[in-house]
């Protein structure tokens, strides 16, 4: 499967290609990585058909996480690809907004990558 | 001259008529004839309805005038000012306290608003028809949240600013009882909105809303200091109608921030006011005979029913009369004359349903009444009667307002019908604290179910439920609430053998009751020549009433005889003559009003002194708050990298470790590469969350408070490299050159450290920012930028220099400068020109404070548009 990773830190591309490198190696798992809202919107538009799970931050500068989510929702419907937050604001304010524009699943950093994996069934 | 030949034509044709506010309607539907535009006929439409039901307050005709306006708007195409009145009329039929009232009819026609203006695309009404849609009462909690919600992102697509403020305040209007640390940071959003887009109207109400909510949350004298920046913000800007609003909380004993010596004045004010500008003054009197009543002051409070009284069956008000029959009898039943209650309440009753809200409670009070004199069987048929009649007027058993429930389960607990008393006391006190705090019914409620539980013989309970009450009686001054609920708390302690808090109890409960009732017999005499005086005054009152009548139908035939004779000479002499009257009149009420003024300035001063060391600490507290919040987020981050990478190199040790064993000593040499990479990313971000922390502590680093001699120029230095490294750490891209100029023949100043360095931090802050957005600027739009744009190189620099006896301390950015009309108000608190969510507004306010009134020196800025800003701190050696 496709994922396609949404956050400023660029530390997030080498942690999730270490933590993933068993599922990489044997084939189960493609990254793509953009380090903002609007990258991954460009990377949607070349590849919107491969992308089938995106992780995206909230908080980034220019566009934000919630903001992204809902551009997503509205634009690719035909299947829309399944979004899930990954962000260190875990109150009940952007969690409601987040579900409210379509989220599918909502998580908190620090990242427990062991409870992601059971998530996306890897 | 079409003005005067107007005012001719109504002298003319309604000379009998008296009140000056008539003229202004009127020459308003004079203008409506004369409109040449059919756009212009609606919008004078529109705003005489508006006219009718907020000033004047007749909403029979407002709701003619605006079915008009929505008639003429469909049959001439007008979209745009059909959805506003479609929307005005929805908003008619929903308001609570109105004759007209269909809830029903009134969702309907907001939901085909909203359908119209989707159709036409008139966004701002759609927005505001989503606003008054999360208002109404048939809206589920979430619905309302997301519609606000949609209403705001809608605003802010369409860049629609007043329509964001009016979301934004909407939403902390929701959350002003769930989670009022919400409301208050939206509430400062939609402030700062206001003031940006300079809407005074709106930034007196936002103080207000924000007021409101300090008060209700028990957070010092903020309340009080807002209330009076929004009063400031009203008179500057002439708002009369805000002014009295304002004026009208503050004498309102339901406010959050009444103010018992003042309510005297306020109710004077309040009176010319409305005087002059021609407003009902008639609503705002029952809000001070209540407060009255409600200190206890029961002559006064009795006094203005009278009046009120009076007043209205002048104006044959039926509603209004029931209103002030409504109020005597409350006054009579408190002073415990029952029979006299009796007589005003039946009274009152005869207007039938003339304002649907009182007469339910006339039945109510009907019922308490007759369970004092001990005739049950009629006071259960009252209480019956006023169960039903709620339930008829509130639509439902479950919405029946919580006053009603309260005052009927007393009554039954009293008349020993317990498990109905029970029943009626829990659900009012679920309603009370389910929807907006009203501290008289919240009192009530508590102090009843205290009552029923001591009955029914739980004691625990029932001390809990007294406890809540005495506290909020203490708070805003109940008299007789403190009485009654610090009696219960003190049986409580008695039974439990704790004689100090007991007797401490009783004696509050004591005070009070001696404060409210004298004592027995000088009450008894206070009654009877009470009856005496009144008598005299009700014929003074009479009098005095018929005097202004005569005086003002004076006026009137002066200026019709005046005009006739000789038009333009004869309106400016007489215009001359009435205002010298009028100025010499004012002259004496402003003398008057100044004596008045200089003692509650001796008491306000006092007031402001404390609010300010309060709101310093609750800078201190929000900065630190919003610092806390800002630096968790900060530290999860690199939190995260921390927890995952070492995990992660566990993993990879137990690996590099089986290919060790396997013999793979190259493909171990490669595992052991990632490792020592991932070693290095944790200790970058391990140290990245200490500079996080360390910022943090440097901020809440609580003033001594005391000066002691400082190294200026170490305290600048230090404060300039914290605040770059805070920056940047929450923001990698942030980029600045600093320079410094240090005088180092300064040596130590006598200053406090903490303060002044806090200070500087601001103004250093306020300068990174600066140079970062015109950094962000011409950076932004490659396309688009300018020749110097790739050149801009943002420089901060902070100098000191010794000038005389005073030191100078500057500190100057190449940003993009202040404007004139905000330089102004920079130093004004909860201003900010950052975007929605990014400062408190406080900073600037409090540095000036510290400056100016901690260390006698001053605070200035020099600026220029586009090009930099200099603020300079000089201090006194």
């Amino acid at each position: 499967m496709k994922i396609l990773v949404v956050d400023d830190e660029q530390d997030m591309q080498t942690l999730f290609q270490q933590r993933f490198r068993k599922e990489i190696r044997d084939g189960l798992v493609d990254f793509a990585f953009a380090i903002s809202g609007e990258q991954a919107l460009e990377y949607m538009k070349e590849n919107d058909h491969e992308a089938v799970l995106i992780l995206s931050d909230i908080n980034m500068p220019g566009m934000s996480g919630l903001e992204l989510l809902e551009r997503i929702k509205q634009k690719y419907n035909t299947p829309p690809p399944i979004v899930m937050m990954i962000t260190a604001y875990g109150d009940a304010e952007n969690y409601d907004t987040a579900m409210k524009l379509g989220a599918d699943d909502f998580l908190t950093k620090p990242v427990d990558f062991a409870l992601l994996k059971e998530k996306l069934k890897l | 001259m079409k003005k005067i030949s107007g005012y001719l034509f109504l002298c003319i044709v309604f000379a009998t008529k008296v009140a000056g506010q008539d003229f202004i309607s009127d020459s308003l539907r004079s203008e409506y004839v004369r409109a040449r535009t059919d756009s212009a006929k609606v919008s004078e439409l529109i705003a005489l309805s508006k006219y009718k039901w907020n000033v004047q307050r007749k909403e029979d005709t407002a709701i003619t005038v605006i079915n008009n306006a929505v008639i003429l708007a469909r049959q001439k195409g007008l979209h745009a000012q059909e959805v506003e009145a479609i929307k005005l009329s929805g908003v008619y039929y929903t308001s609570v306290n109105s004759k007209n009232r269909n809830p029903a009819k009134g969702y309907q026609l907001i939901q085909y608003g909203i359908l119209l203006a989707r159709r036409y695309h008139v966004t701002d009404q759609e927005i505001e028809l989503l606003i008054n849609l999360s208002s109404m009462a048939r809206v589920k909690a979430d619905s309302v949240k997301f519609l606000i919600v949609q209403a705001m992102n809608l605003a802010r697509r369409y860049k629609l600013p007043e329509q964001e403020l009016m979301a934004v305040s909407r939403l902390g209007s929701f959350y002003t009882i769930t989670k009022p640390d919400s409301a208050r940071f939206y509430y400062l959003q939609a402030l700062a909105l206001a003031r940006q887009f300079h809407l005074p109207v709106r930034e007196s109400t936002l103080l207000q809303n924000l007021a409101n909510i300090y008060s209700l949350n028990y957070w010092g004298d903020s309340s009080h200091y807002l209330i009076l920046e929004a009063l400031r913000v009203a008179r500057e800007n002439q708002l009369i109608d805000r002014e009295i609003s304002l004026l009208r909380n503050l004498i309102s004993s339901e406010g959050g921030f009444f103010i018992r010596d003042s309510i005297v004045t306020y109710y004077e004010r309040m009176k010319w006011l409305s005087r002059k500008f021609h407003r009902d003054s008639l609503l705002f009197m029952s809000n001070f005979a209540q407060s009255s009543a409600d200190m206890g002051n029961f002559s006064q409070a009795l006094q203005t029913y009278l009046v009120l009284l009076h007043a209205n069956e002048v104006k044959k008000d039926s509603s209004a009369i029931q209103l002030a029959l409504y109020g005597i009898g409350l006054a009579y039943q408190s002073t415990k004359d029952y029979h006299k209650s009796v007589a005003y309440f039946s009274e009152g009753r005869k207007y039938g349903l003339a304002n649907n809200f009182i007469y339910i409670f006339i039945h109510v009070d009907l019922a308490k009444d007759y369970m004092e004199l001990q005739q049950n069987d009629s006071a259960r048929y009252f209480a019956h009667k006023a169960y039903q009649l709620s339930v008829d007027f509130y639509g439902s058993e479950r919405d029946v307002y919580g006053g009603v429930l309260n005052d009927l389960g007393i009554i039954y607990f009293r008349l020993g019908d317990d498990s109905l008393a029970l029943d009626y006391l829990r659900r009012s006190y679920v309603f009370f604290t389910k929807n907006s705090i009203q501290y008289l019914n919240y009192c009530n409620t508590t102090l009843g179910l205290a009552q029923y539980f001591k009955k029914a013989g739980m004691p625990d309970s029932s001390f809990i439920y007294g406890k809540l009450c005495l506290n909020t009686a203490l708070d805003k001054g109940f008299l007789t609430y403190l009485s009654s609920s610090s009696e219960l708390v003190a049986g409580y302690f008695k039974n439990k053998h704790n004689t100090d808090s007991a007797y401490y109890y009783q004696q509050i409960g004591f005070d009070a009751y001696k404060r409210l009732y004298n004592d027995e017999s000088s009450r008894e005499f206070q009654n009877m020549s009470f009856n005496e005086q009144q008598r005299e005054k009700d014929t003074a009152v009479a009098e005095k009433a018929a005097a202004d009548q005569y005086k003002s139908n004076l006026r009137l035939y002066a200026l019709i005889t005046v005009v006739i004779v000789s038009l333009l000479i004869g309106f400016i002499v007489f215009r001359n003559n009435r205002h010298k009257q009028r100025s010499y009149d004012l002259l004496t009420r402003q003398k008057q009003e100044i004596d008045i003024q200089k003692s509650k300035l001796e008491e306000s001063l006092k007031d402001l002194r404390t609010t300010q060391s309060q709101l310093i600490q609750s800078e201190k507290m929000a900065s630190l708050g919003e610092l806390t919040a800002g630096i968790a987020h900060e530290i999860q981050n690199p939190l995260n990298f921390v927890n995952n990478f070492s995990e992660v190199n566990q993993e990879l040790l137990a690996e590099m470790n089986s290919e060790i064993l396997k013999g793979n000593y190259e493909e171990a040499k490669v595992i052991a590469k990632d490792i020592t990479g991932n070693e290095q990313k944790i200790n970058h971000h391990g140290k990245r969350a200490d500079a996080i922390v360390k910022g943090m502590l440097q901020h809440s680093r609580s003033s001594s408070g005391v000066k002691e001699p400082t190294d200026i120029n170490a305290l600048a230095d230090e404060y300039l490299r914290l605040a770059y490294h805070g920056l940047r750490a929450k923001d990698k891209s942030f980029n600045a050159t600093m320079k410094t100029d240090f005088d180092n023949s300064i040596g130590n100043i006598n200053i406090i450290p903490q303060d002044i360095g806090r200070v500087i931090l601001n103004l250093i802050t306020n300068a990174f920012y600066a140079v970062d957005e015109k950094k962000k600027q011409t950076g932004d739009g490659a396309a688009f930028a300018k020749a110097s744009a790739a050149t801009y190189e943002p420089i901060v620099s902070v100098s000191t220099r010794k000038a005389g006896n005073k030191v100078v301390i500057k500190v100057r950015d190449n940003g993009n400068g202040i404007t004139g009309k905000v330089k102004d108000k920079i130093f004004q608190p909860f201003f900010t020109t950052k975007p929605t969510g990014e400062g408190t507004g406080l900073g600037l306010s409090m540095s000036y404070d510290i400056v100016t009134k901690g260390h006698g020196g001053e605070l200035s800025v020099t600026t220029q548009e586009g090009e930099y800003a200099e603020f300079s701190i000089i201090l006194p050696l």
